[in-house]
């Protein structure tokens, strides 16, 4: 198999790392394995070589074509094996690209509450509580510090969820730059046929409907939600740094900045200074 | 066109492309232009898109200047490239901005009586004589065009060019609505001589033909001229983006007839120190354009 990018996207839980990794796979040149880690946690998938994690999941990378690996935040290993997985192709020669999904981590907490309560299958231990809050941002940390130390080695976007619902199109044309690929136009109007095929791969079931579209109005409204937290949980400290980062990708998103290296920097900060 | 650029230099640049609505083509990144901030433009082609270098002039200055930009330096492009009608929202972006630095461009590619311009990737098709329905690049056409027709039809073709090249350029210029800084970026000087000897010596450096009475034209319809011809470099080694080793970007598979080492070098394209150099010379330039300068700043 001749690969010309592998690149990994990463995220937290609910952060819209399944509709932003389904845009860039709609491209004709990517292949797309979602969660490859999470989906066998329990039979210990360590797999790093990304030719046989293809094999191992039944994926076809078309020729001279690219690899996308989508995972989330909820382990460390779901974060650490992506990345062996570019390091190790990199030294093949393989050009390794990384995007890092950020939404806020008060909504995608909220949101994953919502989703245990409601759709998950496999129900874990997350409720509205100061526990669950803790134990979600130390999951969350574990991972970030992952990618800080070693997201210098590749290529990288940081994509800002809010900014991705309002401007899909300029969101994937700066995603698809990692491949050097041009969008294509059944990115973002897909046919029904290839849309249930990559909904089909594991995800949200809820992004899996394609009438929904992309646009700010595809999120719950939890500006509510955020309030009633900030103010319930004022006296916990991982949710007060929470409500930091929830600001400060707000201000981003309302001032405009769209240099990676510039959101990296404050975000990480944000991260390190909790 | 930047797409292109990507691709092959991908192990050793990311040149971080983005899109804007209705414009064609990708443009060179990290993206530093919002909807409601005060920003300049660059009008050209790779030499302000940037190509080999981290940091192109445009980032430079206008961090100097404190304003955000937009960078519409695309590979391949002419005055012609600018002019379409499927580019007049660019114009309209270059309308809104504070001013716009428009970089003198090649006019290798120019149509003429006898050459005509392919596309916007440097080729010409031979439309009469004896080579006639032939396609190459510039550089093996002009060659073609010595060895193949007399003296008289060479230099009349290059008169034609030349001639063709600023009539696009007043084209353009007429449709700019806001300070034009125009810029000459060479390691030749404007008053430079030609020989039609070979097509190399035909042509000259970057800009290709243009030639100081060219230029000379143009300097009355702008608000500002600056010269900046950068002193010959030695070519700059290209490293992979993330290993630091020498990386061949211009790899065999694509380009098969190149001497090996060539590969690892870039021998055309300003380097970042001629973008340092460029910058340089427009700060200069507009220092002494206080005017100019207080508007682009305000």
């Amino acid at each position: 198999m001749i690969l010309e990018n592998i690149v990994a996207l990463l995220g937290l839980p609910r952060s819209g790392t399944t509709i932003i990794a389904r845009c860039v796979g709609l491209h004709s040149r990517v292949a797309l394995i979602i969660e490859p880690y999470h989906r066998r946690r329990h039979q210990n998938y360590l797999e790093t070589d990304y030719q046989k994690l293809c094999a191992d999941d039944g994926v076809e990378v078309p020729a001279a074509g690219s690899l996308l690996i989508k995972e989330t935040y909820s382990r460390k290993e779901n974060v650490e094996r992506p990345m062996l997985c570019l390091e190790q192709a990199a030294a093949q020669g393989v050009h390794a690209g990384l995007v890092v999904v950020l939404r806020s981590p008060v909504e995608a907490f909220l949101s994953q509450v919502e989703a245990v309560e409601t759709f998950w299958k496999e129900k874990v231990d997350c409720n509205n509580s100061a526990e669950s809050i803790d134990a979600f941002w130390r999951a969350a940390k574990r991972s970030l510090n992952i990618i800080r130390t070693r997201m210098f080695s590749f290529s990288r976007r940081l994509v800002l969820y809010d900014r991705f619902l309002c401007e899909p199109e300029q969101e994937l044309v700066r995603m698809m730059g990692l491949f050097s690929y041009g969008l294509e136009a059944a990115q973002l109007a897909p046919d029904p046929i290839r849309w249930r095929k990559i909904a089909s791969l594991g995800g949200d079931p809820k992004s899996a409907d394609l009438r929904r579209g992309i646009s700010a109005e595809s999120k719950t409204d939890r500006r509510a939600q955020v309030s009633e937290f900030a103010l319930k949980y004022q006296a916990n400290a991982n949710a007060r740094l929470m409500m930091r980062i929830h600001r400060l990708l707000e201000e981003l998103v309302k001032g405009e900045v769209y240099d990676d290296e510039e959101v990296a920097n404050q975000f990480f900060l944000a991260v390190e200074q909790g | 066109m930047g797409l292109g650029y990507q691709e092959t230099d991908r192990n050793a640049f990311d040149y971080h492309l983005w899109s804007l609505p209705k414009v064609a083509g990708l443009l060179r990144g990290p993206r530093r232009w919002s909807k409601t901030k005060r920003y300049v433009t660059f009008v050209g082609a790779a030499q302000t898109f940037g190509r080999f270098t981290e940091t192109p002039f445009p980032e430079i200055v206008s961090r100097w200047l404190r304003v955000n930009h937009l960078n519409f330096g695309f590979p391949g492009a002419g005055p012609e490239y600018f002019i379409q009608q499927r580019q007049q929202a660019l114009i309209d972006y270059v309308n809104s901005s504070a001013a716009c630095f428009l970089q003198i461009m090649s006019g290798r590619s120019v149509s003429t009586s006898l050459m005509r311009r392919i596309g916007y990737g440097g080729m010409l098709e031979f439309t009469g004589g004896p080579m006639a329905g032939r396609k190459m690049m510039a550089l093996d056409a002009y060659q073609e065009l010595i060895r193949h027709y007399d003296s008289d039809t060479v230099l009349r073709q290059v008169s034609e060019s030349r001639n063709n090249w600023t009539s696009m350029y007043r084209v353009l210029l007429a449709k700019i609505k806001v300070p034009v800084i125009l810029l000459w970026m060479s390691k030749e000087k404007t008053a430079r001589k030609f020989a039609a000897t070979n097509a190399r010596t035909l042509l000259g450096e970057f800009p290709q033909l243009i030639d100081e009475n060219c230029v000379a034209e143009l300097r009355p319809l702008v608000s500002v001229y600056v010269e900046a011809t950068y002193p010959e470099e030695r070519p700059q080694l290209l490293l992979n983006i993330t290993t630091r080793k020498p990386e061949a970007v211009y790899s065999e598979a694509n380009f098969p007839n190149l001497p090996h080492w060539v590969r690892y070098y870039n021998t055309y394209y300003p380097t970042p120190l001629m973008h340092e150099f460029t910058a340089l010379s427009i700060a200069e330039s507009l220092g002494s354009w206080p005017d100019l300068l207080k508007l682009i700043r305000l």
